[in-house]
């Protein structure tokens, strides 16, 4: 009974948005100049800050499930608290950290606050966790086995870590990224808050909904920009699911 | 020099201490037999170097593999040894000639890869496996992953071949040529440590070494604990055929 209504809970949201669509005009709102703006933004951003996560996020998993070292327990909450702060306090964080007025700011002489940059950096932000808790659980569940056997047939420990390890863990990185990349498209309130919303670089396909409603004129835009990330969203997560995540 | 395997272990695995003694002499075959949970894994493990030891030595042909009173202790890369385990542990994102071919990589330094890959291809014919070269491990059965498994392990000719179980997958059909396989790629001088369930890889070594609790309850040719009286197992085991 409960698991039904847990399930309409999800499913009415969506049955409602797509009740609402402008079906007749909606590959006019879709080629709308805004909306592909927006979208060429969105691509950008959540495509960078998805590398950003692989690149930082894979050797902080390996370092968490495979290390002993002090201040474990610190490391892993310093990394995950983007998981449960609310985004705006991100990017509040993310201001004071790399805006115009902070000694990054001033080292640099540019502040990453209004820029693709920042937006990139936003979204990597909160979206690194994800794949980190998603490796680091597909590490710790690989048998350590494989690792002491190629040891024992001569391979060395970077040896291991490429041939072995990392080949292992490659359907949680895809996971993890395929995570983090959902996170990334539909991040809002760290972008808004630390890269603001300037139509063709930082305002991505999130902030152009936000905006669009907003104004009576645009509501319907706003409508069909959720369905399109909807059916994009659906289609790569049902698509990546079953090619490279295997079925337990 | 001292040739040959002089194993003094000491060592913990959690609860588990495993204090034994194993001597072989170069080319002997040593079967470990003993009831479940009797060290038998771990004996395999510490020699690999996988668990460290806490007191005792491993020297093999003289060369000093763990000592921790003097501090020195190889990784198990650095050691010329070969594992087979019980369980075949292929790696599964590897086809089963990457798999045979694994070791060479490391072990046949200077070796072109092309050679190395006739190598395994010549392990693997060996093996009765040559027609399944290309298929992943999910795709074999469990007997036909533990004679990958051994090809692997023999096709690099270590100094010290480790074998756990070896055949306990394998169908009478196929032990014949599997034992055949180790023999026929075992190099001059190897010593081959055998844990072993099986009345005939006991009766065949060299010497039998029987585990209880971690402890050598009984060392011999399986001819002489066959005889013995006081151990009842060992006796059922390797004592004069009904």
């Amino acid at each position: 009974m409960a698991a039904g209504v847990g399930v309409l809970l999800f499913a009415i949201p969506v049955i409602a948005l797509l009740a609402d669509a402008p079906w007749s005009t909606l590959f006019t709102q879709f080629t709308a100049p805004e909306t592909l703006t927006a979208g060429r933004v969105s691509v950008i951003v959540s495509l960078a800050a998805t590398a950003l996560a692989v690149l930082l996020g894979v050797p902080m998993a390996f370092a968490l499930a495979n290390m002993d070292f002090w201040g474990k327990p610190i490391v892993r909450t310093i990394i995950t608290v983007p998981l449960v702060l609310p985004p705006v306090v991100t990017g509040v964080a993310l201001t004071s950290a790399f805006g115009r007025r902070t000694l990054f700011g001033e080292l640099t002489g540019i502040g990453l606050t209004s820029t693709m940059a920042g937006a990139v950096l936003a979204a990597a932000v909160v979206a690194t966790p994800f794949l980190v808790l998603t490796v680091e659980g597909t590490l710790r569940s690989t048998d350590p086995g494989y690792e002491q056997l190629a040891a024992t047939l001569g391979a060395g420990p970077l040896a291991r870590w490429w041939r072995i390890s990392l080949p292992l863990a490659r359907p949680g990185v895809l996971a993890g990224a395929i995570l983090a990349w959902a996170r990334a498209l539909g991040e809002f309130g760290a972008t808004i808050t630390f890269a603001g919303n300037t139509e063709g670089s930082t305002q991505t396909l999130p902030l152009e909904i936000a905006l669009a409603l907003e104004n009576p004129d645009t509501q319907d835009r706003a409508v069909a920009v959720s369905i399109l990330m909807l059916i994009v969203s659906l289609t790569v997560l049902i698509t990546l699911r079953d090619r490279w995540i295997p079925r337990r | 020099m001292t040739s040959g395997l002089a194993a003094d272990l000491t060592a913990d695995v959690g609860v588990f201490s495993l204090a034994a003694t194993v001597k072989a002499g170069v080319g002997d075959t040593i079967a470990v037999v003993g009831p479940n949970g009797s060290g038998k894994t771990t004996m395999l493990n510490v020699l690999a170097g996988i668990v460290p030891l806490t007191a005792g030595e491993i020297v093999l042909n003289g060369a000093v593999w763990d000592r921790p009173a003097d501090g020195i202790r190889l990784t198990p890369e650095q050691r010329d040894l070969a594992l087979v385990p019980q369980n075949a542990l292929l790696f599964p994102h590897l086809s089963v000639i990457d798999n045979v071919a694994f070791g060479l990589r490391y072990r046949s330094r200077g070796r072109s890869r092309r050679a190395q890959r006739n190598q395994a291809h010549e392990a693997l014919e060996a093996a009765g496996l040559e027609q399944l070269a290309d298929r992943k491990p999910h795709q074999l059965s469990g007997g036909q992953r533990q004679r990958v498994a051994i090809a692997r392990a023999v096709v690099t000719r270590p100094s010290l071949l480790l074998l756990d179980e070896p055949l306990s997958n394998v169908d009478a059909a196929n032990r014949h040529q599997l034992r055949h396989t180790i023999d026929r790629l075992r190099p001059p001088g190897q010593i081959q440590i055998v844990v072993t369930h099986g009345r005939l890889h006991a009766m065949t070594a060299d010497q039998v070494v029987a585990l209880e609790h971690g402890r050598v309850v009984a060392t011999g040719t399986a001819e002489e604990l066959g005889r013995q009286e006081k151990i009842g197992w060992l006796r059922d085991m390797l004592g004069p055929a009904d």
